[in-house]
């Protein structure tokens, strides 16, 4: 049971700076899962963590120690690498063992700790096959072996799934949540997946160039996201932006874009900028309507494509704005490329960012 | 024309004759044996010290960036580039002045200044495409030697047989220098040696033969590593 701690945490490579004044906790034995695009510094926030690189700034500490100079074997934490990394050249056997090297245990302790982890994985039958006679899923299985026989207090993943099939990950994800919450360690997790995130971590931090966006819960982070980027990052398929200038007029707030107007509903004042300013208009493509092209204020558009996805059409259409959109309709809904349309949204569901 | 004189010699039976083995003969036939052994000498010290410098050598030009590595890469790609029989003169000069023309040791030193560049090269790639395992070991607790002697040296163990499969034959085979700086010695190398019975006096039975001698360790060495070679499998580099 480990508590982890960042404390302005910085890692700066030449004059590019990679992770940039983060603070963080983590309780014990949450799933953290940190999320972003590729180069937005998730993974040297994890190899800081791990011991693989030195903060330029600031502080990693693990149950209120700090570990900055800590090698990382020395920090008893077990690590997933991309891919499920194993030593080529040993049996799965030989590669679970070589996490216990420095444990001090006897022969007859290793074994039976090995033999436990393997079972606890099913990967018992597989012990004596090198890594290359091992599929996707085996590997990563031992490779989770290997990590939970040295009983570590944090576990850390860097993207272990990215190299496996849809199928293979839906069924590992499931695993690993169940394996984690069985042993209760805490979990660092790091993916540019955000369904990976959604559906398995307590807590997602959203990071972004360097930067956090947001940490929350994956309920927050959907329903409540602070920044365009996050409302843009988490969801599938994306929301929905229209890009425009604040300001006054029937009564009402309105989003003036290049060549529509949109009323925005009260709700949303909380959420604006100065008037006269950019600000972004977010709806999922769930809470978009197609409507008749009467109705005042709707964005004329015109179909681009539909997609048929069995039980939701993803109707993806071209505003007159020049912006691309998708809705999310029922399957009995049917349009032709090229049909004009207009759109309206839910108003108790649309999403204002100051830009 | 000496080749010519071997076309026109007369058939099998007085190439095996006893009357071929005159006194050349004679004299040449121990130092075949003496070259054998100073071959095996040489290209056994040139592949064990080029693997001690090139492995460790081609681990850090691979897998670490460190100030100067290209302008050192450089330097390598050009000791390879230059044709190695440009430097015989000045190593003959330079061997005169140390002693060491006569000596198995001088013509390890200029075996390796071929094979130390050359390997390098080769090996750079062969560890630049292993998997990152340093990082799983930094996590199992070895240092950076332990990492190197102990998770990658095991793991390129095909591309460090190949390395010494072209050391070895190149040291073996070498003719050029072993000529210029051994020959005629008792440092004289086996090819040195064998070409005496084509230059001092032709001997193409006992030339025959003494190729056949200088095949077989060359083989056996390249036959054995192949194999290993083989059953490790070059792709076992991805997983």
């Amino acid at each position: 049971m480990t508590t982890i701690k960042l404390e302005g945490l910085r890692k700066v490579y030449g004059s590019e700076t990679v992770v940039d004044n983060t603070n963080l906790e983590f309780e014990s034995g949450n799933f953290v899962v940190f999320l972003g695009p590729s180069g937005c510094g998730k993974t040297t926030t994890l190899n800081m963590i791990a011991g693989f690189e030195t903060p330029t700034e600031g502080r990693v500490l693990l149950d209120g120690r700090t570990v900055n100079d800590l090698p990382p074997h020395a920090r008893n934490v077990a690590m997933v690498f991309q891919s499920a990394l194993l030593y080529p050249h040993l049996t799965a056997l030989a590669n679970i063992q070589m996490s216990l090297r420095h444990a001090g245990l006897s022969a007859d302790e290793i074994k039976a700790r090995i033999l436990s982890a393997a079972q606890f994985l099913k990967v018992d039958q597989l012990l004596a096959k090198k890594p290359s006679a091992l599929s996707g899923g085996e590997r990563q299985r031992v490779a989770l072996a290997k990590a939970i026989v040295r009983q570590p207090s944090v576990f850390l993943m860097d993207e272990p799934f990215s190299a496996l099939d849809a199928a293979l990950r839906n069924s590992l994800r499931a695993e690993l949540v169940h394996l984690q919450k069985t042993l209760g360690v805490t979990t660092v997790f790091v993916t540019h997946d955000q369904i990976e995130a959604m559906t398995m971590g307590d807590v997602i931090v959203v990071m972004n160039k360097g930067k956090v966006e947001q940490v929350g819960s994956p309920d927050e982070i959907y329903n409540k996201p602070n920044t365009r980027f996050v409302a843009g990052f988490i969801g599938s398929p994306a929301m929905n932006f229209i890009e425009g200038v604040l300001g006054e007029g029937d009564g009402s707030l309105q989003l003036k874009a290049k060549n529509s107007c949109v009323l925005l509903p009260q709700r949303l004042r909380d959420w604006a900028g100065e008037h006269g300013a950019t600000h972004w208009l977010g709806i999922r493509p769930q809470h978009m309507r197609i409507s008749d092209p009467a109705v005042e204020h709707a964005i004329p558009s015109e179909v681009w494509a539909v997609e048929r996805h069995g039980k939701e059409n993803v109707v993806i259409v071209q505003t007159i704005d020049g912006g691309s959109m998708r809705i999310l309709t029922t399957p009995d809904v049917n349009l032709s490329v090229g049909e004009k349309i207009a759109l309206t949204f839910d108003p108790d569901r649309a999403y204002l960012f100051a830009r | 024309m000496m080749i010519f004189a071997w076309l026109g010699h007369p058939g099998p039976d007085a190439v095996l004759g006893a009357a071929d083995l005159d006194d050349a003969g004679q004299r040449q036939a121990p130092q075949i044996i003496h070259g054998l052994v100073n071959s095996l000498i040489v290209a056994a010290a040139v592949t064990a010290i080029t693997l001690v410098i090139v492995v460790p050598l081609a681990y850090a030009f691979g897998r670490f960036s460190f100030r100067g590595k290209t302008a050192l890469l450089m330097a390598i790609l050009f000791s390879v580039a230059v044709p190695p029989v440009s430097t015989l003169i000045p190593f003959y000069i330079l061997f005169i002045q140390l002693g060491l023309t006569g000596t198995r040791f001088g013509l390890v030193i200029v075996n390796l200044t071929v094979t130390v560049p050359f390997v390098t090269w080769m090996l750079i790639g062969y560890f630049r495409n292993l998997p990152p395992v340093e990082r799983l070991a930094q996590i199992d607790g070895f240092s950076r030697f332990g990492t190197l002697l102990l998770v990658v040296i095991p793991m390129a163990r095909s591309g460090i047989a190949v390395a010494a499969v072209v050391s070895f034959l190149f040291a073996w085979n070498e003719f050029v220098f072993a000529t210029q700086l051994v020959n005629g010695t008792d440092a004289a190398t086996l090819p040195t040696a064998v070409s005496g019975f084509l230059f001092l006096q032709p001997q193409p039975g006992l030339l025959s033969a003494s190729l056949w001698i200088s095949i077989v360790p060359a083989a056996l060495v390249a036959y054995y590593l192949q194999r290993h070679i083989a059953s490790l499998g070059m792709v076992d580099a991805i997983h």
